[in-house]
């Protein structure tokens, strides 16, 4: 077999044609495919002991889901963040690997019932509660989550994408600002960052009411629709779903559609935890379009931007906070 | 070592000893083939949920590695069989990757958690790499950077680096050719 199309194969950075070639053979020959599980085992047994977890916060986390069988799952994607940190830390100098791992638990604090949810910079939470409701929550946003008899109540900031499972007589809201989406059987995605004036809901699935804080019908929402909501005129526009967008977040990537650069900067910032400032006020009002994946280091994303929008930028690194990047 | 620990006098500090021996390996087994943090981890504290709950009729001598190990590797098997079903039929290639992941994990006998005589030759192998060769790897695989980035790193081409692991593998398949009975056949065919 060829030695290079393997390391290809097992370093998974293999082309689909390559692929195509390498399956091929495996599947022509007997010996070629026990030959491969025996690479791929060596490759996987000699990095055994280096993938960095802390074991301590891992345990608390295994001891809560113990103690608390009725309570809501939570995982965080760590692996982005790992990778992230580790080459974005040699670029931006951002603290230290540990600290980050640390300080992006999500935390539960049970008081009076009300569970809180945050998923720090960096990070994508899940959350699974015990009937089968699951959120996604996505970076630098928070939810909490309480009970008030059948009512499931729960408030956003930032940005979810909550499939609910729907329960006839114990209906499930979400407060976001000045607006309550009551779920009637849904899959939706809100998104309500503060800073932002717009509070975009869109609906994938099922049944969906925006209420004013009121209590009054505003839209009703059917499968395709996404309700802007613009804070200051305090008025609702439907539109169709811009394909992607919702899903893309969760999966680890941006998606940029015909955005203006500031709009993607102020993005950007709730991922990599940096702070911009257009000296040239112009760049602004660029507009980008494009997909990057969250994995990808804020280095190497600025450069990508800056080849088609003509800029350029320079890195204040802080002693204390986010580090500064400078559009000129 | 450690590995039959009587279940559960200090219940939770006992459980917290298996708990700090085997998750880390684990979670390396299953983000290996699972190629996803969340699920792999999911499928971890599952299979510690179950240890924990049945603790109780778990005998002394039992095999607590072989039990949590089981229970993560069949349901890493179920998630990738599951993962192929739900398929749209023109992903062809990533049925056939799927596959060959499903046949492959089937394959990683009990002895994975072991601490064993292999591990250490693996070890001892990489270590001993030409010095370039070992940078390149461990970069590779305990740094879990993509061979453009090493480039990058390292100022050298992407076809360097994937020079330096194709003759890392070469090599590792040559020291550890007595460990690994397949990895003979291999060398013979190679050379």
């Amino acid at each position: 077999m060829d030695q290079v199309l393997i390391t290809h194969i097992l370093t998974n950075e293999a082309t689909p044609e390559e692929k195509e070639i390498f399956y091929r053979i495996l599947s022509e020959s007997k010996e070629e495919e026990e030959l491969y599980y025996e690479v791929k085992s060596l490759w996987l047994r000699s990095s055994m002991n280096h993938h960095t977890v802390d074991l301590d916060t891992e345990f608390n986390l295994l001891w809560n889901k113990i103690s608390h069988p009725d309570q809501p799952k939570t995982y965080l994607k760590v692996g982005m963040i790992l990778r992230f940190a580790a080459i974005a830390l040699l670029i931006l100098g951002i603290g230290g690997i540990s600290g980050y791992l640390i300080s992006q638990h999500s935390h539960q604090d049970i008081y009076s019932g009300v569970q809180k949810f945050t998923a720090l910079k960096g990070s994508v939470g899940i959350i699974e509660f015990a009937d089968g409701t699951k959120v996604w929550l996505n970076s630098g946003s928070q939810l909490s989550y309480h009970e008030n008899g059948k009512q499931r109540l729960s408030e956003l900031t930032g940005e979810a994408y909550f499939e609910i499972n729907h329960i006839e007589d114990s209906p499930f809201s979400v407060k976001a600002n000045q607006i309550v989406v009551r779920d009637l059987g849904t899959t939706f995605n809100i998104k309500a960052y503060p800073g932002d004036n717009l509070i975009e809901t869109s609906l994938v699935e099922g049944k969906a009411d925006i209420l004013s804080n009121e209590g009054n019908t505003i839209a009703a929402l059917n499968p395709g629709d996404c309700a802007v909501y613009q804070l200051n005129e305090k008025n609702i526009e439907i539109v169709p779903i811009t394909q992607n967008v919702m899903s893309a977040w969760r999966e680890g990537k941006f998606v940029i559609r015909n955005q203006r650069l500031e709009d993607i900067f102020s993005e950007l910032s709730r991922w990599y935890d940096v702070k911009f400032k257009f000296e040239n006020k112009e760049l602004k009002d660029y507009r980008y379009t494009g997909t990057i994946r969250k994995s990808t280091t804020a280095q190497q994303v600025m450069k990508m931007l800056k080849l088609t929008a003509n800029f350029n930028f320079r890195i204040v690194e802080e002693q204390t906070g986010s580090d500064l990047i400078i559009i000129y | 070592m450690k590995d039959n620990i009587q279940l559960f006098n200090d219940e939770k500090q006992d459980f917290k000893e298996v708990f700090r021996m085997y998750f880390q390996p684990l979670c390396h087994l299953s983000r290996h083939y699972l190629e996803d943090e969340f699920e792999a981890k999911g499928v971890v504290q599952d299979a510690f949920v179950k240890l924990w709950e049945v603790r109780s009729k778990l005998s002394a001598d039992s095999n607590l590695g072989n039990f949590l190990f089981t229970l993560v590797k069949n349901n890493c098997l179920n998630i990738l069989k599951r993962r192929q079903i739900i398929l749209k039929h023109h992903e062809k290639i990533r049925a056939k990757e799927l596959h060959y992941q499903y046949e492959s994990l089937e394959r990683i006998g009990d002895d994975f958690l072991e601490f064993n005589e292999l591990k250490e030759k693996i070890e001892l192998a990489v270590k001993n790499l030409p010095e370039h060769c070992r940078i390149v790897f461990e970069m590779s695989r305990n740094e879990e950077l993509k061979n453009r980035e090493i480039a990058e790193k390292l100022g050298v081409t992407q076809k360097t680096v994937e020079a330096h692991l194709t003759k890392a593998l070469k090599i590792l398949r040559k020291e550890l050719k007595d460990y690994l009975p397949m990895i003979v056949v291999i060398n013979e065919i190679l050379n």
